[in-house]
């Protein structure tokens, strides 16, 4: 584009009056660079004026409290920074606020009585920076320890935990980069990082937290992980200690910490084997609750014998002799019926059969709903049937009477579930399957009634409800929950996810329940709708744990990159 | 190239940029200066060798941004603190600009305040020191193409809104461009 055209020669007469004057204008870049030299070299903690991350950190944490007294409370002001430093360094306030403030009063006395003998320390300039810090950051700081009080008394520790995780992830990298700089020694960086690390552990152990929201591993592994954390970054720091008695004193201290950690962890990597199911069923010897022992047994064994395996059935027939030749009570042997523990040849010491054949039969009866629990006949059923003594029209009208009776359980709160179960296992066995497409949108809905998504009563959200509506799941309803969705489907909406995450709850309970909780997670993965756990279902369900996990590398870095001792050369008097 | 050179080079597109970007012109030639030293005084984090024109440029152009922005942060602050003093600053500035201005020349300038913000800062960038359209482009962080472009729009729009017809030469491009 030519400039000699008349249009553009009045472009430049029009704009030339504007035009900076070319030698002041460089004097003024130099005399700029001379002044700007000038007060690099007069600085006194230049590494807080080399990067824009630190001298925005210094803003927000007390640096000489880093530094043991040994640099000169800074006037860092965070207006020139970068808007993500700064970011950065308001996110990090509430962890400054609660870990390294609250920790320094807590190790106060010892850290201003380390600052007065360590050679060059200055606890004038340590409660210089304490002051300075509090009337810039008192904002802050005071809601947090507020909260720190009040959240763990109403009893929800969810967002506490969650802003103070995020929160230590920003100061754990403002002390990295502190360290990288030698700008903190490496006892106070450990220091911060384990009180930190404690106090997000013990927000852990509060009743609700993550127990109402999918997750894919127990949530105490996360705690685990803080306390471990702990340990490991208390260890290095205790590691930079001068003196080796106090260093070996500390160490065997923590032992008893250590042992405590492998025991609490313990639960976390027990896992259970199909071959522990198995072993569990063939070793069934006492039922300490009669028959609601049973039924749990009923559950787990069922899985067993379905999944095709030899099981040597001597144990729990020895236990059943017991009722057998008791008072043999109904709902033992239904149980035992159900799972073929009765043999044929027994059949002639069950009494009863006769005196409730006219009670299911009787014509009188045939719209009446039959209860299969109610009139607990369902053994006697069963064992007519084993015996070929129910005529076509006999299983015919019983047939029409369990369906009648299935008619009538959508209005009934107790046992929906494992009724619904119950007859439909009953209709299998007199030969009379019911009509699954037919059924499949009542199912359905009776399964979507009874998920429930609340946590409580020591159990996490996720399960299905064996009692009211308006509960938390059962081990015992998720197991019917799931064998009803085999034969189904899964109801549309009701994400697979929730009950994994209800089930892995299984690993830490005793006895029964955790296999009861291992073949009903084992039914659930075998469902074909059940999609594998993908790396993403992983990244949001756990997020929570790979934040534990950056922590705590982070802090562990935090200390390792911090030198030993506060530099000499930032001692005032090093000459 | 050394300091003096690159201060030659990008002095005016960058008072002229600073200026297209809502700065009096006495604030851009301070901005333009704390520019420079700033990023003289930090040239070890310029990414490249700084004293080539193409990689001095852009990082300059990056370093003003940020000066321009702090400045207009502290602005603002301080004139909700005095208001006053602004004013005689602004008062200050104001015969410099004005000197020697016909009637033809303010309507110009006023143009060029009306031109959509590309336009206005590679006229300014441009015209100002009679910059080459390269060094406007390098610091710019675009083509020289792109720049050309963008000063014949603009040449168009002036045109536009001083009310005049496109001269012969203009109309014989606009249809050579059809």
């Amino acid at each position: 584009m030519s400039l000699n055209d008349a249009f553009g020669k009045e472009l430049r007469d029009a704009i030339r009056p504007l035009r900076p004057d070319p030698t002041g204008f460089e004097a003024g870049v130099r005399d700029r660079i001379a002044k700007g030299e000038a007060t690099a070299d007069d600085r006194q903690d230049p590494p807080l004026e080399r990067s824009s991350l630190l001298s925005t950190a210094a803003s927000f944490i007390p640096v000489p409290l880093l530094m043991g007294g040994k640099l000169a409370a800074t006037t860092a002001k965070s207006g020139t920074a970068s808007t993500g430093a700064k970011i950065l360094g308001y996110a990090a306030l509430p962890a400054v606020s609660v870990f390294l403030m609250l920790g320094a009063f807590v190790f106060s006395l010892l850290k201003i009585r380390a600052a007065k003998v360590t050679p060059g320390g200055d606890d004038e300039a340590v409660q210089l920076a304490v002051r300075a810090w509090w009337r810039r950051h008192w904002w802050m700081a005071i809601p947090c320890y507020a909260a720190l009080i009040f959240f763990p008394l109403w009893g929800d520790v969810r967002w506490l935990f969650t802003m103070l995780l995020v929160s230590a992830v920003a100061l754990a990298l403002l002390l990295t980069a502190f360290s990288r700089a030698g700008l903190a020694t490496r006892q106070v960086v450990a220091n911060t990082c384990s009180f930190g690390l404690m106090l997000l552990a013990i927000c852990l152990g509060g009743p609700r937290v993550g127990q109402d929201s999918i997750h894919l591993v127990d949530q105490k592994l996360v705690q685990i992980i803080f306390y471990a954390g702990l340990i490991v970054v208390s260890l290095f720091g205790v590691g930079a200690r001068v003196r080796a008695k106090e260093r070996i004193t500390i160490y065997v201290v923590y032992i008893p910490f250590v042992i405590l950690i492998g025991w609490m962890s313990l639960p976390l990597w027990q896992t259970t084997t199909a071959d522990d199911v198995h072993e569990f069923v063939e070793g069934f010897d006492e039922a300490e609750y009669g028959s609601a022992t049973w039924s749990t047994y009923a559950m787990i064994a069922r899985w067993a014998r379905e999944s095709g395996r030899e099981i040597d059935w001597s144990k729990p027939r020895a236990l059943l002799e017991e009722t057998l030749g008791g008072r043999q009570g109904a709902y033992t042997l239904n149980h035992a019926m159900r799972l073929g523990l009765i043999e044929p040849a027994s059949f002639h010491r069950l009494r009863g059969i006769e005196k409730r054949r006219p009670r299911i039969f009787d014509p009188k009866y045939a719209d009446r709903p039959l209860s299969v629990y109610g009139e607990q006949g369902e053994w006697a059923i069963r064992v007519l049937m084993a015996q070929g003594r129910l005529t076509v029209a006999e299983r015919d009208s019983l047939a029409h009477r369990v369906q009648r009776w299935l008619d009538v359980l959508e209005d009934d709160d107790h046992d929906l579930l494992q009724d619904i179960v119950g007859a439909i296992d009953l209709l299998r066995a007199i030969e009379r399957p019911i009509d699954v497409d037919a059924w499949r949108p009542r199912v359905h809905a009776a399964l979507k009634a009874c998920h429930s998504l609340k946590a409580g009563g020591f159990e996490v959200a996720g399960g299905f409800q064996t009692y009211d509506r308006d509960s938390w799941g059962s081990y015992e309803g998720t197991w019917c929950a799931v064998r009803l969705m085999k034969i189904f489907g899964v109801p549309e909406g009701l994400d697979l996810n929730w009950v994994r995450s209800f089930l892995r709850h299984g690993g830490r309970k005793s006895g029964d329940r955790r296999y009861l909780a291992a073949v009903t997670k084992m039914e659930l993965e075998s469902l074909p709708e059940a999609r594998s756990v993908t790396w993403l279902d992983w990244l949001r369900y756990e997020r929570t744990l790979f934040a534990a996990i950056l922590l705590v590398l982070l802090c562990l870095y935090a200390t390792l990159r911090a030198p030993k001792a506060a530099p000499a050369a930032a001692a005032p008097d090093a000459s | 190239m050394p300091l003096a050179e690159l201060i030659d080079t990008f002095r005016g597109p960058l008072v002229g940029l600073i200026a297209a970007w809502g700065a009096s012109w006495v604030d851009a030639n301070e901005i333009a200066q704390d520019s420079f030293s700033e990023a003289y005084l930090r040239r070890s984090a310029c990414r490249g060798d700084w004293r080539d024109p193409a990689v001095f440029g852009p990082w300059l152009r990056g370093v003003a941004r940020n000066v321009h922005r702090n400045r207009g942060r502290a602005d603002r602050r301080r004139r909700l603190r005095i208001v006053a003093s602004d004013k005689v600053v602004q008062a200050a500035a104001a015969p410099i600009e004005m000197a020697a201005a016909t009637e033809r020349v303010l309507a110009l300038r006023d143009a060029i305040e009306r031109l959509p913000a590309k336009q206005r800062a590679v006229v300014l960038m441009h015209y100002l020191e009679e910059t080459r359209v390269a060094d406007v482009a390098a610091l710019l962080g675009v083509t020289a193409k792109a720049v050309e472009g963008r000063l014949y729009q603009a040449r168009r729009t002036l045109t536009r809104l001083l009310g005049e017809a496109p001269a012969r030469t203009e109309v014989g491009r606009v249809l050579l461009c059809l």
